[in-house]
Formats: structure tokens, C-alpha cells, sequence
């Protein structure tokens, strides 16, 4: 036998294919046919003499030139679709199989060796530096790198507790909607913690995250007395103030409580909608008036608007929080949109009788609604070119369901970073 | 006083309804152009039925609460 052998795979066996063959590789090809008790195939091939396996479709011929075969490989043209050199198989010999592992093992031991050498070379992988609240990892914080940065926030609310040392130095912008009563001072407390959970970041004592959009500019519109109380026209003047300063998002956690059936407002349907029109996305809490599981209440106003985003509250067990309202008003509108961690969120607080730090643990669909707010932040950043009406549709297509709980308590469900 | 928001009939336009919605003896205090809504004050209790303007007729509400 020569030197090389090699077999040789065909498109097909029309006669005009083995001529080709023939002219290509100067090789004369007998068919399996013709092979006989007498007329074995070894006898017969050698470098001008090929085989052609006629139910295999391969030619056998010895000593070719490889570099024609691999021109006629990538030639379409050519009736040769693949070739290889003939294989050497040999009996199983225990001493043989044990000096290839042993090779084996050397090799094996050399990848070791650089897989350790790269894992202790490779940069820092980007994991949080920093511990965070329950209710950021729920919702993917851990996975992002966006920020909200230079997208503005109006937190429709209490007013802010601006001498809070997290929101010292940063330059917010804010109006009062309620007489006698600055938007930059918080005696309820309220709209600060909502604040913290949207636009804030670190704690300044443990380090700990807290806050969604750490790098969005945060807008505050006093609608709520101290008393945590507000009225329809501090809530639409408010509204069409952050409107004409054509900011991005506007979270509400506040809620007018509504009864069975009854239908929601044309008035803040009207608001909602021209909101949307007006590139601005309108987020509301549920309200709490639900006493679980016995006694769930329909959305509150102005949530239960169908142009307005309605956010329900989930505890870090990933159960419906026990005063969660629920859609049970859709007929006429008014169901859930998304849900969100409102129970046990820590966020910042105004420093006042009986706290003793510059944070406060509270619950409520106050505590879920800015988590959606800070959310759609950072989506505004990421898809720049999205106006509100399309991030509203991403924040319900990337919401993840939770098992055994009802699109009723929790709209599409949780809300989640893009990543 | 009852404080009253009204979301304008499409078509209708708030300068040409002013004066006849003064003539009717509410107070208008504010007209929003973005969402065509006009707040206004009277001493009667009111209701959509009373105007041919008005899509719909909310009377100003005051509870709405921080919700925690």
C-alpha cells in the first residue's frame, strides 16, 4: 500500500461526476460493482487506480493530492463535498490504552494548571461591592449598572426632608401644592422615605443600598399636607406642573379609596392620558385597604385610571402583601398593572422623635409604587428612545409572575431590570 | 362652596364657554389647557346633567392619604 490513502465523499454518481473525478485527480475509478472474489478492491487501488463504493458514494483512492482535494472541497462546482485520510485502528492493548492516559492526564494537567493561572489573573467581576435592601435584589438590582442617571423623578408626596444627609449638596428642584406648608421640609416623614426608595443609594451609616435610580434628579411636588392628607387640586396642579417641566416620571403614593364597581375618574383618566401623550409616565399605589386574604378592596383612585400605572405590594416571603388592593373593580377598569416590594423597605426618614438614625423601615403600596418609579428610570436610560407609553409596555413584558398568586393581586408581577 | 373639575366635550373650546359658564353663577378658578379641564366654585350641588359642555363633572374630593 502507498503512503496515504483517502477517502473521498461525492455529491453524487452521475457519470459526468466520476469524469470529473477522473480529469481532477488523474485517477482511473472502478466501480464496487465490478469487485469480484477475484478483483478485491486492494488489489486494485493504488494512485491511478480508484474505487468508487457505489452504496456509500465515496471514492478510495491512494496518494492525491490533498491541496486539489481541498480546492474541490470548497468548489461548489466540484462533485467532492468532503475528504480524509484513511484512519489507522488498532486491537485494545491494556499497556497502550494506560500510556495514552497517562498522556492524557499531562495534557489534562497543563489546562489545570492555566485555568488556575487565568481564574487568579482575571479582573474583579463586577458583583455589588455593597449589601442591599430585600427589595432591590428582588427586583434585579444586583444585575445592572444603570443608574437613571439624568432622568428626572417627581415624587408627588409629603414634601422632602432636604437637611437629610443623603440629599445634602444635591441640587432639587420642588413646589408646594399645599398652603402654609414648604415643599423642602417633612413633618410626615412619607415623601422622604418614597423619595429615598426611587432616587436614593447608599446608607450613610452601614453602606448599605436602599435606592433605585441613584443618579436621577430628583423633583419633589408637595401635594399631602404634614398630615399625610391632599385633595384632587393639589394632586392636578401638581401634576400639571411636572408636566410643563416635562418630567419623565411621575410617582404617586397616595390613594383615594373607591368602592365596589364604582367607576374610575375621567378626570384622572383625562390627566393620565394626556400625561402619556405628554411623553410622561404617571405611576400610583394601589392603596391599603385590603385586609387579607378575607377582605381584598378594588384599586384606589387615582391607580385604578387605566392610563395611570397601578402598583400592588409584595412582601421578600414573594407574598401578596395582606393590604394590597386588588383588581377586583376590572370591569371597569381599575386593575392591577405590576407589583412591587412594599413591606419592611427601608428607605431615608426625616430625623424626629424616636428615631435614632436618618432611616426608617415601613410598609405600604407607598413603599412599592417608587420602586417602579426608580425602575422606569433606569429604563428610560437604557432605551433613550422609548418614550412612556413603551417603557409603561417593558416594565409589563420584563415583570415576572409569581407562582400561585393571581394576576389580580399582582398585574404581570414583579418588576425586573433589563439585563 | 363646591369645588367642581369638568374635562371639556371635545370641540368645545374654554374661550368661546367662559362667560356663558359665569352667566350660570359658578366661579371659574382655573382652566388647565393640557388636559382641558376647568375647575370652578358654586354654592349648588351639580352635576354633569346641568351642563351641555362637560364629558364628565367631579366634585373636588379630600381624601386622598399617603398610603402606609
Amino acid at each position: 500500500m502507498a503512503g496515504n490513502r483517502y477517502i473521498v465523499l461525492l455529491k453524487d454518481q452521475h457519470k459526468s461526476s466520476i469524469k470529473n473525478v477522473e480529469k481532477e485527480f488523474s485517477v482511473s475509478v472502478t466501480s464496487s460493482e465490478m469487485l469480484s472474489r477475484d478483483k478485491k478492491s486492494f488489489n486494485i487501488i493504488d494512485a491511478q487506480n480508484a474505487v468508487l463504493y457505489k452504496n456509500l458514494g465515496i471514492v478510495v483512492a491512494d496518494d492525491m493530492d490533498e491541496e486539489q482535494l481541498t480546492i474541490s472541497v470548497a468548489d461548489t462546482a466540484s462533485p467532492v463535498i468532503y475528504f480524509e485520510k484513511e484512519r489507522d485502528f488498532f486491537p485494545a492493548d491494556e499497556n497502550l490504552l494506560i500510556q495514552e492516559l497517562k498522556t492524557g492526564i499531562d495534557q489534562l494537567k497543563s489546562k489545570v494548571l492555566e485555568l488556575e493561572t487565568f481564574i487568579q489573573n482575571k479582573p474583579i467581576p463586577q458583583h455589588p461591592v455593597v449589601e442591599m435592601a430585600w427589595g432591590l435584589k428582588a427586583i434585579g438590582m444586583d444585575a445592572t449598572r444603570y443608574t437613571g442617571k439624568g432622568v428626572d423623578i417627581c415624587i408627588l408626596d409629603t414634601g422632602l426632608d432636604t437637611t437629610h444627609p443623603d440629599y445634602s449638596g444635591k441640587t432639587i428642584e420642588g413646589k408646594s401644592f399645599i398652603q402654609g406648608e414648604d415643599w423642602d421640609k417633612d413633618q410626615n416623614g412619607h415623601g422622604t422615605h418614597c423619595a429615598g426608595v426611587a432616587c436614593g443609594n447608599v446608607r450613610n451609616d452601614t453602606g448599605n443600598r436602599y435606592g433605585i435610580a441613584a443618579e436621577s434628579n430628583l423633583k419633589i411636588g408637595k401635594v399631602l399636607s404634614d398630615s399625610g392628607k391632599g385633595t384632587t387640586s393639589s394632586i392636578i396642579d401638581a401634576i400639571d406642573w411636572a408636566i410643563t417641566k416635562k418630567f419623565r416620571i411621575i410617582s404617586m403614593s397616595l390613594a383615594s379609596p373607591v368602592g365596589i364597581n364604582e367607576p374610575p375618574s375621567l378626570l384622572f383618566e383625562t390627566v393620565g392620558k394626556k400625561a402619556l401623550e405628554n411623553n410622561v409616565l404617571i405611576i400610583a399605589a394601589a392603596g391599603n385597604d385590603s385586609n387579607r386574604p378575607s377582605l381584598p378592596r378594588p384599586v384606589s383612585a387615582p391607580a385604578n385610571s387605566v392610563s395611570i400605572m397601578a402598583v400592588a405590594a409584595i412582601d421578600s416571603q414573594m407574598h401578596i402583601a395582606r393590604f394590597s388592593n386588588a383588581g377586583i373593580n376590572a370591569a371597569t377598569g381599575g386593575n392591577i398593572n405590576v407589583c412591587a416590594p412594599g413591606v419592611d423597605i427601608v428607605s431615608t426618614y426625616p430625623r424626629k422623635n424616636g428615631i435614632s438614625n436618618d432611616y426608617k423601615v415601613l410598609s405600604g403600596t407607598s413603599m412599592a409604587t417608587p420602586h417602579v418609579a426608580g425602575l422606569a428610570a433606569l429604563y428610560m436610560e437604557q432605551f433613550p428612545g422609548l418614550n412612556a407609553a413603551e417603557i409603561w409596555t417593558l416594565l409589563e413584558n420584563h415583570a415576572k409572575p409569581i407562582e400561585n398568586l393571581k394576576y389580580r393581586d399582582i398585574g404581570k408581577g414583579l418588576i425586573q431590570t433589563i439585563h | 362652596m363646591n369645588t367642581y373639575f369638568g374635562v371639556l366635550k371635545d370641540g368645545i373650546y374654554f374661550n368661546k364657554i367662559k362667560k356663558n359658564l359665569t352667566d350660570t353663577g359658578v366661579k371659574i378658578l382655573n382652566y388647565y389647557p393640557k388636559f382641558r379641564i376647568v375647575k370652578f366654585q358654586s354654592e349648588k350641588e351639580l352635576t354633569v346633567a346641568d351642563f351641555d359642555v362637560f364629558l364628565s363633572l367631579e366634585q373636588e374630593k379630600e381624601d386622598f392619604f399617603a398610603e402606609m
